[in-house]
């Protein structure tokens, strides 16, 4: 029987694939020798179009395409970030390959397609359907790190990405295909049902253990972080803050209909795992990030801290816990965003990112300095910054399970998180500047970087209208009762 | 024994010794070619299981394309065995030989608590090209035309990294 298609779910993705296509006309179709950026112009209005369109679906809930496709408040809050964060990362592409004229387009082509598999991985309700649509995120994600050929660092942080993103693939399929054969379906309600009525047996905590090194190999957790500095430090700027950002939410996705949807009922199981290497996973990343003298190592580093701080939402296991998951990655976008954008076009004017050329930036730029500031105190958990009020429901939510260990770890850390941070505030502060030169910023990208000061003060301070989009967005899914 | 259980015996056998080989062989040469005849039993064992597609598809797409792709890559390119260090290679050894170890006792416990649970025969349905292109075609239409974007973005990736490289380098891509 054919199946009957509800194309008003699947309208988003839709209209990214025409845009997309759009693209690969006009890119074909434009003289060789254009001056203006008309994909990454287009890109940007296409973009802003698609968020007005996705406000629109909100209230969007159901199944199409066999049940392949699903639509929730889940789905749709995701893929409002995955826009926004787009929405960065192109203003970030347009400035970073200025001096690149013709192999520009093709990597907006790959950001649209990065960006149609993010949404899907989001709306996917059958693990087949699923690793389809992570493997045209990671793929697009291979292509782009090792995007800057003349460039060993870039060359070498592609090749140790796509060996280490086939092996988790590898055990990706590994684990739906035990999965299978003890449930006999790939759908994720179907398994639901399996596991509510069944208790756990090893074959299916091995497909568990599996399907989880995959994902955790997106979010970054220890011990599936190997990648993470080498391919930060090498990949072009706007591909890490992808990585940093847009590629751990959608890890973050797969993990909460992971843990609070398919394996909700065996929630007794994994609670203690996920808590072990939520804390591991934060030490290695803030222990890590002391030393470092590049900034997109050391925020390489603190990437895999906040994997770790966002794991105790998902070890908490309630309804707060996943809520305080989807409010801190919000923040977490502005914030991490406003940086690599800072990192980005200091990049462009003095051509490195050692941290010791951040020397006296407040003297070069001050809208500069004041941002990478608040992103970086925002990222420590300074109030009344995003990154604080994040981090206070994350802890609160971890305290409420009974993880009391789990929240001390937490604090520790943030102390230590501190330390590194404020270095790099200190240097842009207070240290003398190598040269006096002015570091251009272009008017669009003033605004842009005003957007990230304004969402990281704006949901700290107003918190209450963010927490009910987070806590929304977690209505469809499964808790345990205390 | 019955006649499936004997031949499945064969080739898991001869399945099992050539991926030993395709990890344990010096020769590159020889890893590619123990990889064609492990590839060769894994569909053997698809048929014995009837699904006839799977193993016809890994037959032609895997034995017939890519490996004899990588043969010709290793000899054209000439390659040696990587060289490591003695010291590197040891630290490699000890926590291959570890992780590997305690995956494989994982598998086996795996396996092993799945072979006291019922089992089930192999349904009705054969693994036909056309059971299958009708599955395709219904339930997982989406994935199945999904697959194509795959195929889109390996395109752009091709492109775009193999653009210019054949001149000077990147310089030459980036003003063409």
């Amino acid at each position: 029987m054919f199946p009957t298609i509800d194309w008003s779910l699947i309208l988003l993705e839709l209209l990214i694939t025409m845009i997309l296509v759009v693209l690969v006309v006009l890119d074909l179709a434009l003289p060789k020798d254009t001056k203006k950026d008309w994909l990454g112009i287009l890109s940007l209005a296409g973009l802003f179009g698609l968020i007005g369109f996705w406000l629109t679906q909100r209230a969007l809930v159901g199944t199409t395409f066999s049940g392949m496709f699903m639509m929730d408040s889940l789905a749709w809050f995701f893929k409002g970030f995955f826009l926004m964060a787009m929405v960065f990362v192109i203003a970030m592409t347009q400035q970073f390959f200025k001096s690149m004229r013709s192999r520009k387009n093709e990597f907006y082509l790959l950001l649209w397609l990065a960006l149609l598999g993010m949404c899907l991985v989001a709306s996917s309700a059958d693990f087949l359907m699923l690793f389809i649509a992570i493997e045209i995120l990671t793929i697009s994600l291979y292509v782009m790190t090792a995007y800057l050929k003349s460039d060993k660092h870039s060359l070498e942080a592609g090749m140790k990405y796509l060996i280490l993103g086939a092996l988790s693939s590898g055990f990706f399929l590994y684990g739906i295909s035990f999965l299978y054969g003890t449930t006999r379906s790939t759908h994720f309600e179907a398994i639901q049902g399996f596991v509510s009525s069944h208790a756990m047996a090893p074959m299916t905590a091995f497909a568990l253990v599996l399907i989880f090194a995959a994902v955790g190999f997106k979010i970054a957790a220890v011990p599936f972080h190997w990648w993470v500095p080498d391919v930060y430090q090498g990949a072009p700027t706007p591909v890490t803050a992808l990585l940093s950002v847009g590629s751990k939410a959608a890890g973050f996705v797969v993990l909460m209909r992971l843990f609070f949807g398919i394996f909700a009922s065996w929630h007794g199981q994994w609670t203690l795992v996920l808590a072990a290497l939520s804390a591991v996973t934060m030490c290695y990343g803030n222990l890590g990030a002391m030393f470092q003298t590049n900034i997109k190592r050391l925020l390489g580093y603190s990437s895999i801290g906040h994997a770790g701080y966002l794991l105790m939402g998902a070890a908490a296991g309630s309804a707060l816990g996943a809520s305080a998951i989807n409010f801190y990655l919000l923040g977490y976008l502005f914030t991490n965003l406003g940086a690599f954008l800072v990192i980005v076009l200091f990049f462009i004017s003095s051509k490195s990112d050692e941290i010791k050329n951040y020397a006296g930036l407040v003297k070069r730029s001050p809208l500069l300095a004041c941002t990478l500031l608040l992103a970086l105190v925002s990222l420590a958990g300074v109030p009344p910054l995003a990154g604080f009020f994040g981090k206070f429901i994350l802890l609160m939510a971890t305290v409420k399970s009974g993880l009391l260990w789990l929240a001390f770890i937490a604090v520790v850390n943030i102390v230590i998180s501190l330390y590194y941070y404020l270095m790099v505030a200190k240097r842009i502060y207070v240290d003398a500047p190598h040269t006096t030169s002015i570091i251009p910023v272009s008017r669009p990208m003033r605004l842009l970087l005003g957007i990230a000061i304004v969402g990281m003060i704006g949901i700290g301070i107003f918190q209450g209208p963010f927490l009910d989009v987070a806590m929304t967005a977690v209505k469809g899914m499964y808790f345990l009762p205390k | 024994m019955n006649m499936p259980a004997f031949f499945f015996c064969i080739f898991a056998a001869i399945l099992i010794f050539a991926s030993l080989a395709v990890v344990f062989a010096r020769n590159p040469l020889y890893n590619v070619l123990s990889l064609v005849l492990a590839i060769f039993c894994l569909s053997s064992l698809f048929m014995l299981l009837e699904a006839f597609f799977v193993g016809i598809i890994l037959l032609l797409v895997y034995a017939g394309a890519v490996l004899v792709f990588f043969l010709f890559v290793v000899m054209l390119l000439n390659l040696n065995a990587p060289t490591f260090t003695t010291t590197e290679q040891s630290r490699f050894r000890l926590w291959g030989w570890l992780f590997g170890l305690a995956f494989l006792s994982e598998t086996f416990l795996a396996i092993k608590s799945f072979l006291a649970a019922e089992v089930t025969q192999p349904s009705s349905i054969r693994g036909t090209i056309e059971t299958i292109g009708q599955i395709l075609f219904t339930d997982y239409l989406l994935p199945f035309e999904l697959t194509s974007l795959l195929l889109l973005i390996a395109i752009f990736g091709i492109v775009s990294l193999a653009k210019g490289a054949m001149g000077t380098g990147a310089k030459a891509g980036e003003n063409q």
